[in-house]
């Protein structure tokens, strides 16, 4: 009677998800509440740019501007007119995809590490632009008073409420990167990662692709930086430095370049073990440093590839009544 | 004709990579592009797929002027091509190699609404068992580019291209590298895609196989066009005697 066949990967994200929304029974601590909230923002940022990097091979060393002008937007519009946190949050996502479209626009003629550089500047602007713009920004003084967020009747204000907010925006990211990597536009692009000319030349015009994983890679980076103002209450430009986006590019490729798991992971390894490691004292970040150069080390295409990704959407999980049985499929 | 170039001309800083080179390719034909080393052969299709713009001269597909088209606008009005090294999708399947180019085929609007579907037309999936099976790639369809051997990731350079649906498919050395028995099937897929009706125009090296093969040829040497015409004419042609053994 039970002779359906389930896909591993749902079977495991469902426990997952199970997982996280018990946990805030046993971890009463809102302190500890505060860090997996904190990872779940970068969970969205390094699935984001797993999108652009890892998938379309599109190097950006810029991903904190999208995150920042994300932030930035969603706080101005919600303190200057009293938006919801709906509207601010979507303001900051559109206007993020907006500038997706801007750093696109390089991308189409650079490539590696000149599109690299060219990202990094573009970063900096946005960093500077929010310093120096102070009628608009406040400069390094930043944007306190950013009000609880108010969906419909809940009122999100103790640390349980925003793990749980949190934890609905990643899943839906999750949610829609799986379907578009697993889709035709993730197989355009890994086409366009691995060989650009050959693509062009079987009648897909490139440019729009790539422009499109820019465009929804930023939006989505937006709305993380949205979803962190609301957070911390206070942003202030230094919380969009360059640093940010190298920290998530290490845990796109701690995870696994174009393994959407993979980004998954690292973004939860890279932002929970520096606080789990503080009983270490002072060789916390000795140790974190060693793990990290450890990793790169002895599995340089990540800790879930992309190779092992794919043969692991593949995997079937057979319900039968005599037991457990994986099958690999034919690849 | 299905492809006429006039006067087609391209000069890289000082050096003239083809010069005035004029020639006809006749519908349905097997058409064979030969001469030696470095005599402009690749300059050629580059032009004509548009990864290279003209310097002078003029591309005609089916009658109308295509060079000053990008090279995915090209391959949609219907002019595919491999590449002579090859540049397939190495972190791909074999079937996911056809199914992009079958993705290239459709408008550009409905393209993008269908980017979040992994499902594609019957009819695409059938071309693709079509292709698949002509040439004997369908029991490797779910391995990766990458764990092919050089003669089918040869076969799937010509896969993929066929996968446009062309009206012209342009190989660059299809034969290159390939053993006497992979030669002789070559020569088998090539007599069946023309059956199909796609006009196929190839560079090759493997003379045997161009004679044989070719109901036209046209000869280049260090940028110009020295014959054009049947095997046996261009065969006794004197300048292409001496371009391939020497002499004056």
């Amino acid at each position: 009677m039970f002779s359906k066949e389930v896909s591993l990967y749902k079977v495991i994200a469902f426990g997952a998800l199970i997982v996280l929304l018990v946990m805030p029974m046993f971890l009463q601590k809102a302190y500890y509440l505060r860090i997996f909230g904190i990872a779940g923002i970068y969970v969205m940022l390094a699935v984001s740019l797993n999108f652009i990097s890892g998938l379309a091979g599109q190097f950006s060393l810029g991903h904190a501007a999208f995150y920042g002008i994300g932030a930035y937007t969603a706080a101005l519009v919600s303190l200057n007119f009293s938006a919801s946190f709906i509207i601010s949050i979507v303001a900051g996502a559109l206007v993020s995809m907006i500038a997706g479209v801007f750093v696109g626009l390089p991308a189409i003629r650079l490539r590696q590490v000149y599109l690299a550089v060219a990202t990094l500047g573009l970063g900096e602007i946005v960093r500077i632009v929010l310093l120096n713009w102070t009628d608009v920004t406040r400069g390094p003084m930043g944007l306190p008073g950013i009000p609880n967020p108010l969906i419909f009747n809940w009122e999100v204000n103790s640390a349980v409420e925003y793990y749980y907010l949190v934890l609905i925006f990643a899943a839906v990211t999750i949610f829609v990167f799986h379907a578009l990597s697993r889709g035709k536009l993730g197989l355009v692009l890994r086409a366009v990662r691995d060989n650009e000319q050959a693509v062009r030349t079987t009648g897909i015009n490139t440019t729009l692709y790539k422009l499109l994983a820019f465009v929804i890679g930023g939006g989505f980076a937006g709305l993380a930086g949205g979803l962190f103002a609301f957070m911390s209450s206070y942003i202030s430009p230094d919380n969009f430095m360059f640093n940010e986006s190298i920290i998530i590019l290490a845990m796109v490729v701690i995870g696994g370049l174009g393994s959407l798991p993979g980004s998954i992971v690292g973004a939860l390894l890279l932002s929970l073990a520096p606080e789990f490691l503080r009983f270490l004292d002072d060789y916390r970040m000795i140790t974190f440093g060693l793990m990290l150069l450890l990793m790169i080390l002895f599995r340089p295409e990540g800790l879930l590839s992309e190779h092992w990704a794919n043969s692991f959407f593949k995997k079937k999980l057979s319900l039968k009544p005599r037991g457990i049985n994986y099958d690999i499929g034919n690849n | 004709m299905i492809l006429e170039t006039i006067n087609l001309t391209k000069i890289f800083g000082g050096l003239t990579a083809l010069d005035e080179v004029s020639l006809k390719v006749p519908n349905g034909a097997i058409y064979g592009l030969i001469g030696p080393n470095g005599a402009g052969k690749t300059t050629f299709f580059n032009l004509i797929t548009g990864l290279l713009s003209k310097s002078r001269g003029e591309v005609l597909f089916q009658g109308k002027d295509i060079s000053n088209l990008k090279p995915h606008q090209i391959a949609q009005n219907g002019i595919s091509r491999t590449y002579q090294n090859l540049a397939l999708f190495p972190t791909l399947t074999v079937e996911d190699h056809i199914l992009i180019a079958t993705i290239g085929q459709e408008a550009s609007v409905k393209q993008l609404i269908n980017l979040v579907t992994s499902k594609y037309p019957i009819e695409a999936e059938q071309y693709v068992n079509q292709v698949l099976d002509l040439l004997e790639l369908e029991h490797k369809r779910h391995f990766l580019a990458s764990n092919l051997s050089y003669g089918e990731s040869r076969r799937l350079e010509v896969a993929r291209a066929l996968g446009t649906k062309p009206k012209l498919l342009i190989l660059d050395e299809p034969a290159a590298g390939m053993n006497e028995t992979e030669t002789v099937k070559l020569k088998d897929y090539l007599k069946e895609i023309k059956r199909w009706g796609i006009t196929v125009l190839l560079i090759e090296h493997d003379m045997k196989l161009v004679m044989d093969i070719c109901e036209e040829i046209a000869v280049l040497n260090f940028g110009k066009q020295i014959a054009q015409g049947a095997p046996s004419y261009v065969q006794k042609h004197p300048q292409v005697v001496s371009a391939y053994l020497g002499g004056d």
